[in-house]
């Protein structure tokens, strides 16, 4: 009998604990009569950078230059038809020697130099010019490489010209076109004399203003150049080809105006980044719930840079705020936004922060700092100047769109 | 052989989350919808039976009448629709455990003891809504889980075989978790979403008593008194809600051996928690309950397998979001069955129920299972 209790009990146990985890109660609110009172608000605001939170602005920024230098990074630009900023490329291609490969463990002595080939892999080009040409120059190759645009400047005339790429009109972003020419070996008459290497230079020459944007050795597809022999093996001659990376490559760019005073720089070579500090006010840092942040930059003069050409800029928050110096977090993709700006606009430069104040909202410990930077950081010459707290009218802005807490109808 | 306490205690940790009894539109207001206090045999009954039934915790007096320790429990299923305001919802279900009790006696004293865990009262719904703010399509949606739990401790002294008394202190609890969201059907805009938890506390006091002057004639009077109900979010801000007194009195006669009517009626003073909830758009009401039922049983008194049971409820609402009372009928259908050498009894109720007022209209069944077992001899 004792059993039988127990198993009465047991089984009612477990029928109801399994029942009371079954229910379904999601349905249309009938509201606001039957619904919690109180409702979800939704507040948008903007709030100018000079506003006083506390005894301090909202928004403290202060912009940075040198941080990365277009002989290291990933893309070099190349400008000229008579832009109002123009940059050349150059390539110092490793040496050749005076043998070449046979087979993967044979060197041979290099008998005869037909030519050499130069490949290009392509980025982008100005989408409003066709028949694009990218004019190859020879260079000294014992010429200081670290030498500006007008020191430089001799080795881009006429005389220098050893050949000629064409660029073809349907470059696409999303895959890698590779464009090349061939060069006569006899465009470089000290090239057996000297130490077997070769130094090019990049311009676009003629009346329309454009740019091309290459990739370097730094994003592992840069240039490559093919020396086409005949070497000897086994008292007989076979043809080969020699292949050389770039040791060193970049562009050289022509000084742009200087900024207005206490204007904000953003982008540009070397690279220039500008830091802002947020000190949203406490009710709504603190107490609400932010969906939407919009941090808003007026240019103080129309963005500088290639005719047509487009870059992004990104936002980033800090892992800590000590300066120029400061490091960047990288916790995951979601804190890197980014917005595109067109070269020659002057319009508002929107950057979407949701997600960043999001984070400092669940973390109040972090430092409320982000940093504005070129995702590709000098790999073009143009760069982005706009208003700080000083320029009045044109002063940054945060658009913050928020829910205050809701009560829960008490 | 499984220690009684113990066995309350399992029951309690079974189902934290589901000590709650019906569910309703009209307890998305106020501090939620009024727990049941009967057994599934009261509620059979129409209620009628809460002040007389021991496996009800009404009236303390009734904890006089345990002798054995028992133990019992009541699992509720609820299938419910409403329309409200142009909104229609159905296909509603949930399920509980409204009531876990257990008594039993102190030695060979006349004293007894009751210790309970009832709905006072239960506020679960999950409401989605769509509007269009700032002309940005968006979709709400508002959660709430929980209740106020009442905790009761019951003494019962059998002066004579027509009288006992009875006095309980009780303890209202419980937690709701709430969650307020928002989405947007601009992806530039983050998810909105706020999760709160409110902690109620109260104490409350109840004496009772049972008379019984003859075999076929019982009288049964109960009251409480509630202090406010203090609630407390997670960031600390609280409030208070002024809580109903409660007074309670029944009959039953027994017209043969073994058909039995009975009429419970109960009055609660909710308004007082109008000055209190005024803010929220809330109107609170002073509430009658009046139910009735018939039992005809097989054998004389309590005994017999399955008892036909019949019940009829008027019950007024407290809460409402306009200043028209509420109120709800119940008309039921039940039956039990003793097992085990009648040490355990299984009792079945089926409820159909319908509200009324301030532009809601409910309607719905209730389908309960409870059991008490005595399991020493």
């Amino acid at each position: 009998m004792q059993r039988g209790i127990r198993f009465a009990l047991l089984g009612g146990l477990a029928a109801g604990a399994v029942l009371s985890c079954d229910q379904s109660i999601t349905a249309p609110g009938a509201c606001p009569d039957f619904c919690p009172s109180g409702e979800i608000q939704l507040i948008d605001t903007v709030l100018v950078g000079t506003m006083l939170v506390g005894l301090d602005s909202m928004l403290e920024l202060e912009s940075f230059r040198g941080y990365v230098e277009p002989r290291v990074t990933t893309a070099m630009q190349v400008v000229g038809g008579g832009a109002a900023v123009e940059s050349h490329g150059l390539i110092w291609f490793r040496p050749f020697g005076d043998s070449a490969a046979i087979d993967s463990v044979t060197l041979g002595p290099v008998v005869r130099q037909d030519s050499f080939e130069l490949s290009l892999v392509i980025l982008n080009q100005s989408p409003d010019v066709t028949g694009l040409e990218i004019t190859v120059h020879r260079i000294s190759p014992s010429v200081d490489r670290e030498g500006d645009f007008a020191a430089l400047a001799p080795f881009f005339e006429d005389s220098t010209i050893v050949g000629v790429v064409a660029v073809p009109d349907d470059i696409s972003e999303d895959t890698v076109s590779t464009i090349s020419t061939i060069l006569p070996i006899d465009a470089f008459p000290e090239f057996e004399a000297g130490d077997r290497q070769i130094a090019l230079g990049l311009s676009i020459r003629g009346g329309t203003p454009a740019f091309a944007s290459l990739n370097t050795r730094e994003s592992a597809l840069g240039a490559l150049l093919t020396r086409f022999v005949l070497v000897e093996a086994d008292g007989d001659s076979v043809e080969r080809t020699d292949i050389r990376s770039p040791e060193f490559d970049g562009f050289v760019d022509t000084d742009l105006p200087s900024p207005l005073a206490g204007s904000l720089l953003i982008g540009g070579t070397p690279s220039s980044r500008t830091f802002v500090r947020i000190a949203l006010p406490p009710f709504i840092m603190d107490s609400s719930n932010i969906v939407r942040a919009h941090l808003l930059f007026v240019p103080v003069e129309p963005v500088l840079g290639a005719p047509s050409d487009t870059f992004e800029i990104v936002a980033e928050a800090l892992g800590a705020d000590f300066g120029a110096k400061s490091p960047i977090l990288s916790l995951a993709d979601s804190l890197l936004v980014g917005v595109e700006v067109g070269v020659g606009t002057t319009d508002t430069v929107v950057i979407d922060i949701s997600t960043i104040v999001a984070f400092w909202q669940a973390t109040p410990d972090q430092v409320r700092t982000l940093v504005l930077r070129f995702l590709d950081e000098a790999g073009s010459v143009a760069e982005l100047r706009v208003g700080s707290t000083r320029f009045l009218g044109s002063e940054p802005t945060i658009r913050v769109t928020y829910i205050p807490p809701f009560s829960f109808g008490r | 052989m499984m220690k009684p306490f113990a066995l309350l205690g399992l029951l309690i940790v079974l189902s934290p989350s589901a000590l709650a009894a019906q569910n309703s539109i009209f307890g998305i207001r106020g501090i939620g919808f009024p727990g049941r206090v009967g057994g599934v045999r009261s509620i059979a009954l129409g209620g009628g039976s809460e002040i007389f039934d021991r496996a009800s915790v009404l009236n303390p007096a009734l904890a006089a009448l345990f002798g054995q320790v028992t133990v019992g429990a009541v699992s509720g299923t609820t299938f419910r629709n409403y329309t409200a305001a142009g909104t229609d919802a159905s296909g509603l279900r949930e399920t509980r455990f409204p009531l876990i009790f257990l008594g039993g006696g102190f030695g060979r004293s006349s004293f007894s003891y009751q210790v309970s865990v009832a709905t006072f009262a239960e506020q679960t719904f999950d409401l989605e809504t769509a509007d269009t703010i700032m002309g940005l399509a968006v979709e709400d949606r508002r959660i709430a889980d929980g209740g106020v739990v009442d905790i009761r401790a019951a003494i019962g002294w059998r002066g004579s075989v027509k009288l006992a008394m009875g006095a309980a202190v009780h303890r209202l609890g419980g937690s709701s978790r709430f969650t307020a969201t928002r989405t947007f059907d601009n992806q530039d805009f983050q998810t909105f979403r706020q999760r709160d938890n409110l902690s109620s506390s109260g104490t409350s006091f109840s004496a009772g008593v049972l008379w019984l002057p003859n075999a076929s004639l019982r009288f049964g009077f109960a009251a409480r008194v509630n202090s406010s109900l203090t609630s407390e979010l997670e960031d600390g801000s609280s409030s208070k809600v002024a809580m109903p007194v409660s007074l309670a009195g029944g009959v039953l006669l027994g017209v043969t051996p073994q058909i039995r009517i009975m009429t419970t009626t109960r009055w609660r003073s909710w308004s007082r928690a109008q000055e209190d909830l005024v803010g929220t758009g809330t109107w609170a009401f002073d509430t009658w309950e009046v139910g009735s039922g018939l039992e005809i049983t097989s054998e004389p008194g309590d005994g017999g397998k399955f008892p036909l049971r019949l019940g009829v409820r008027y019950a007024q609402l407290p809460f409402s979001p306009s200043d028209v009372r509420p109120r709800e009928w119940n008309f039921s259908v039940g039956t039990g069955a003793p097992f085990a050498g009648n040490r355990a009894v299984i009792n079945v109720a089926l409820e159909r129920f319908q509200r009324d007022g301030a532009g809601a209209t409910e309607r719905g069944w209730y389908l309960a299972v409870g059991f008490t077992i005595t399991p020493v001899q």
